[in-house]
């Protein structure tokens, strides 16, 4: 007899506790966060500054846990999520609620208590912002659910700014504002790609609602509003060479490869090659941008 | 009895009732030995950490 025939319920295993964090997005926002760290001015002690990240990668966490659960029967109506520990059977749905409400109570609490309130409040809104705004409002009932929620994803570097030095100014105002406009074609591109599945799940993404063309133009077009934000740290004198020369590196080749997503007709997933490139590259993209801005800042500081 | 069907546990009879098979039974002892063991370290590096926080906070190491 196997196990599954009698429908024992088995204790989750630790990792499925992990898969609910979203690991992959925790390091893109662990990342952005360490870069907003590292671009303030001032100092700051290093384990002061760790218990900032982690505080910032656990509040990720808890957004993803909370995510998940409200969402555990969309997941499994999509191909991509079907895997994930609630819709899997893996996990009963109480219990990431109770991982994600304790996740979040303890870094906004942890980041207040040892570091600043400042930054625990932006972090506790960022966790409101995705779990209620984004998951339970926006994306079930609006195609332009990835643009307002993007935010919810841009509020990391402002949290590590505002760890350091208690206050905000308008590099970390234009750091969330690269995030914010980054992530229209980053999800856009994807959508594109995965209209089936999230037409499946009945998620009113871009694509299903308006058309691929619409989409397309939409992509362009935030593609340009995206280059002009991500260069003015360097044309408003905020960052040196170094980030200048990289920002317009990167974002040539994103409004090229944005260009070749706009000009495509393909309807068919599997045949959708500018789409991924864009997809991919958006990743890649973040990543050096940020990287570089740090770096840049370290330098000038 | 259909395979698609998945009987209650009081369906199989009395000698099933309230237990487990060995192979159900290592199966949750292995998940909850794993639980506890990530908690305890979890634990522990909070400990480490609070202690950390504590001695920057009240000035130790400047």
């Amino acid at each position: 007899m196997t196990v599954a025939a009698r429908e024992i319920t088995l204790p989750a295993d630790w990792r499925d506790f992990w898969a609910l964090t979203k690991p992959r997005v925790m390091s893109l926002v662990v990342f952005t966060a360490l870069c907003g760290l590292l671009a303030a001015p001032g100092e700051m002690h290093p384990i002061l500054a760790f218990t900032a990240i982690l505080c910032i990668a656990t509040g990720a966490g808890a957004s993803g846990a909370l995510n998940q659960w409200y969402e555990a029967e969309l997941d499994a109506k999509m191909k991509r999520t079907a895997g994930r520990p609630l819709p899997d059977g893996r996990m009963e749905r109480e219990s990431a609620l109770h991982f994600g409400i304790g996740l979040a109570a303890f870094s906004v609490g942890i980041m207040g208590v040892a570091v600043n309130w400042l930054s625990a409040g932006i972090l506790a809104f960022s966790i409101f912002f995705y779990a209620v705004v984004y998951t339970m409002w926006l994306k079930p009932n609006t195609p332009q659910n990835i643009v307002i929620g993007g935010a919810a994803g841009a509020f990391p570097p402002v949290i590590g700014w505002a760890a350091v030095t208690g206050d905000l100014t308008l590099l970390p105002l234009l750091m969330f504002a690269i995030i914010f406009f980054w992530t229209p074609p980053h999800f856009w591109s994807l959508a594109l790609f995965m209209k089936s599945d999230y037409g499946a799940a009945g998620i009113p993404m871009l694509p299903n609602v308006s058309g691929q063309r619409v989409t397309r133009n939409q992509i362009f077009g935030y593609s340009f509003v995206l280059a002009a934000i991500a260069m003015a740290p360097w044309y408003l004198g905020m960052t040196g060479a170094v980030y200048g020369v990289t920002t317009v590196a990167l974002n040539l080749v994103f409004l090229g490869l944005a260009f070749a997503v706009w000009r495509s007709e393909t309807t068919e997933a599997q045949m959708m090659k500018a789409e991924k490139r864009l997809f991919a590259y958006s990743v890649l993209y973040l990543f050096i941008l940020f990287a570089a801005l740090a770096f840049d800042r370290m330098l000038l500081v | 009895m259909t395979d698609d069907v998945k009987p209650a546990a009081q369906d199989m009879g009395p000698q099933m009732v309230g237990s487990l098979s060995v192979e159900e039974s290592r199966l949750v002892r292995s998940r909850q030995a794993g639980r506890a063991r990530a908690m305890a370290v979890v634990l522990f590096g909070l400990c480490v950490l609070f202690f950390a926080i504590t001695v920057v906070k009240v000035g130790v190491w400047g």
